[in-house]
């Protein structure tokens, strides 16, 4: 396999050196999702030493839309992302080791995943893992790269520790209602514009090119052909508890991430989030039945019905998904809804 | 002043810039001309009691407005004035 890699050596911006340090460096890449499954595998084929892939999700056939490394068989088995995922890279490049951890990407996982990370890439759909890896990352002073993309819309930002703003300090408080790709639809081309910016910093970053790194904010909208890029480097925060002077890691508490619970003697799982703010029901209640979920509510409640289960959503954010006893399972379905 | 939209605020004001000519130099200001113009936006950005929802962000020259005087804000001319709804997706 000596030309395996022939074309991106010829790159100047790589070449034989950056190709040798791409292939000793360690990758996390948090979720197995669309974004994940393209980082992967642009990685993958890039050559990169080790690839460690946490992701908490079974293959579904709405996925196979976009998420590039799953097939129907995936979905006909039920197969967790993690592990189809594995399966596929390998098929692709033997020479990556991959690593496949099915499961939440909790604090505790991600203080026992970081040890010889040299970057991580965020392809997560909710803020409450994006800001664990933004602690994560200050804490242990590794790059990672945040991609979000929803409908035909997209945005990326590299954040290096002690040099450019984190996401702490461009958000500072957990959003309490993103839009995620179930409420807001996605098409796959939005997902391919945030991988391509995604890994094109990881590449830099693997082949230590860090002058090439784009220092700004960037977004996307395919559809309306827009391409907006916005400096970021006001936005660093001297009080920012996550890179700040006086810092705390507060996303790495256990108390600040979503409570799970199994309700007692019912098939319930209750979640509730962990910053407490108003949600708007009726707006909610109108983006779900859009997109074809059956939704009765009341000032105080919106009851969702899902494939197999259905969540109850209080206006504090505050959710009870009936119909299963799985925490991260409900865990899941919460965040798909509100992010 | 040009004001930037993003993501669905873009649906709701027709485009992915807005131009406004408040009538005051707050944050407050531009987003109540905004308002008036596209009544839609208040219920996707504001609360009942007219702060910023907790998923809306707007920056001034790439600074969050929660790092300086929020919806007090000073605003100028040329600033550089962005609203985000957070994109959760992935």
């Amino acid at each position: 396999m000596k030309d395996r890699y022939s074309r991106q050596t010829l790159f100047p911006g790589i070449g034989k050196k950056g190709q040798e340090k791409i292939s000793q460096k360690h990758v996390l890449i948090i979720g197995a999702g669309a974004l994940g499954s393209g980082n992967a595998e642009v990685l993958t084929r890039a050559g990169a030493g080790k690839i460690t892939l946490i992701d908490r999700d079974y293959v579904e056939e709405s996925n196979l839309q976009r998420q590039q490394l799953y097939t129907e068989e995936d979905v006909w088995e039920k197969l967790p992302k993690a592990a189809a995922a594995k399966k596929r890279l390998n098929a692709i490049n033997s020479d990556v080791e991959i690593i496949s951890i099915i499961g939440d990407a909790t604090p505790e996982v991600l203080e026992d995943q970081i040890k010889g990370i040299d970057v991580i890439i965020d392809a997560t759909d909710n803020f409450e893992t994006r800001m664990a890896i933004n602690d994560i990352s200050q804490k242990y002073n590794v790059p990672w790269i945040y991609g979000a993309c929803v409908g035909s819309f997209g945005m990326s930002f590299t954040i290096i520790p002690g040099k450019t703003p984190c996401l702490n300090c461009l958000l500072r408080t957990i959003p309490m209602q993103g839009m995620t790709c179930d409420t807001g639809g996605i098409i796959s081309p939005a997902v391919q514009m945030v991988i391509a910016h995604q890994t094109a910093e990881a590449l830099k970053i693997l082949a230590e090119d860090y002058e090439s790194l784009r220092n700004s904010f960037v977004s996307f909208d395919l559809w309306r052909n827009q391409y907006t890029s916005m400096k970021m480097s006001k936005a660093k925060f001297s009080g920012c508890l996550s890179c700040g002077d006086n810092r705390t890691y507060p996303y790495l508490d256990r108390d600040s991430m979503t409570k799970t619970m199994l309700l007692c003697g019912r098939d319930t799982v209750q979640i509730r989030p962990p910053v407490t703010g108003e949600i708007s029901l009726e707006q909610l209640a109108g983006q779900l039945s859009t997109l074809g979920y059956k939704v009765k509510g009341n000032p105080y409640l919106l009851s969702v019905e899902m494939e197999k289960e259905r969540m109850v959503i209080f206006k504090d954010g505050r959710a009870l998904i009936h119909g299963t006893k799985d925490l991260t399972h409900a865990k899941s379905i919460y965040q798909r809804i509100l992010g | 002043m040009i004001i930037k939209v993003f993501a669905n605020l873009r649906d709701i004001c027709g485009g992915v810039t807005v131009e406004v000519i408040p009538q005051g130099n707050r944050v407050m200001d531009i987003l109540e001309v905004m308002i008036k113009r596209f009544p839609d936006l208040e219920n996707e950005i504001l609360t009942s009691n007219k702060t910023l929802k907790p998923f809306v962000h707007v920056y001034i020259n790439g600074q969050n407005i929660i790092h300086a005087d929020g919806l007090e804000t000073h605003v100028h001319l040329n600033d550089q004035i962005a609203i985000f709804p957070p994109v959760a997706g992935g």
